[in-house]
């Protein structure tokens, strides 16, 4: 099964990060108690200073891809800017959430 | 001071299935002289075609109102809410700390034009909610009548911000007056027909303003005007 990290401006739906279009960066999902902690690694320092730039109004989401059957969304609370950090020393993008809400598309009208 | 956004200068896109006039940077249009109206963040005029809409997607911290203005519109999410709302009804949702949620145009035969309009809220990480609420169109006749307002009523949608949503509509040569409270600001949409502002500024449909430091507002129907009001802090 294929995964991606997908980070987006909510407001605009623009496209800020996709990491099965980034080559070379990677990343960790860590869950503890109500946290979501996602590690990217590798990211440029353009693309780090547009998420940093829009901090306050992201999405953050985790694509979980079968090769047969629906895609599964998952979609993570950012509470706030304070959440969002980048080192430019190793292109590091960490995200911290509060919040996860796992959803198929398929389940609604589309 | 009052300044004029004339219909012609909004952002327009045709998608096929969905054609939009934007008063604000939303999509792919984007100008950072152009991101607010303090909070209001997003006004969006969309027309969209029998059977399409938008598929599920998420929402949070952003107190999002749809007001129809003409066919149906349908919303679902992920609360386990589900409504079909016609002109006369008012759709809040308040996204709060995270929401899924889709909206689309039910009938197989007629558009749907509404006014998609989202408000930065006063306070974030808010438990997430979304209600409905009716008004009656008869009694927007020659009055401001509030559709959305901060605590609701019976008739009013409730949000999570300090605003109030006025409707309004008059016969050529009728007038209303709204008293604006110091330090706050006003924006004006006019859905169809014609208005002028102060006597002094004229609009037309799909024409908006925005006000801040006048203290009374008087609008005149230049010809018979259905407008909205936005009263904001």
């Amino acid at each position: 099964m294929a995964e991606r990290v997908l980070v987006k401006h909510a407001v605009a739906g623009r496209m800020l990060l996709d990491t099965s279009k980034e080559a070379g960066v990677t990343y960790e999902v860590s869950r503890s108690g109500g946290e979501t902690v996602i590690e990217l690694l590798g990211v440029a320092p353009e693309i780090g200073a547009a998420v940093m730039s829009l901090k306050e109004e992201l999405n953050l989401f985790l694509f979980e891809e079968p090769e047969q059957g629906d895609t599964i969304k998952h979609w993570f609370y950012v509470n706030s800017g304070d959440k969002v950090h980048y080192e430019e020393n190793g292109g590091v993008l960490r995200i911290s959430a509060g919040g996860e809400i796992i959803y198929n598309p398929k389940d609604y009208w589309e | 001071m009052i300044t004029l956004y004339p219909d012609l200068e909004r952002n327009k896109a045709d998608m096929g299935w969905l054609k939009t006039g934007r008063s604000f940077s939303f999509g792919d249009y984007q100008d950072e002289n152009n991101m607010a109206f303090e909070p209001l963040r997003v006004f969006n005029d969309d027309v969209i075609a029998p059977g399409r809409g938008f598929g599920a997607h998420p929402h949070s911290d952003m107190e999002i109102v749809s007001i129809v203005l003409s066919g149906q519109l349908r919303h679902e999410d992920s609360m386990g809410n589900e409504a079909v709302t016609t002109f006369g009804g008012v759709q809040r949702m308040s996204a709060g700390s995270g929401v899924i949620h889709t909206e689309h145009n039910p009938s197989q035969e007629e558009e749907v034009n509404l006014l998609q309009i989202w408000f930065m809220p006063s306070e974030r990480g808010k438990k997430p909610s979304y209600t409905t609420s009716q008004f009656d169109p008869e009694q927007l006749n020659g009055r401001l009548l509030p559709v959305v307002t901060q605590e609701g009523s019976d008739t009013a949608a409730d949000i999570g911000q300090d605003l109030t949503i006025y409707m309004s509509r008059l016969q050529a040569g009728e007038a209303v007056s709204f008293h604006q409270e110091a330090g706050r600001r006003v924006f004006l949409f006019v859905i169809e027909g014609r208005l002028s502002l102060q006597h002094e500024y004229e609009l037309g449909a799909r024409d908006s303003a925005r006000i801040v430091q006048v203290t009374d507002l008087e609008v005149t129907a230049k010809e018979d005007v259905l407008f909205m009001l936005i009263d904001l802090p």
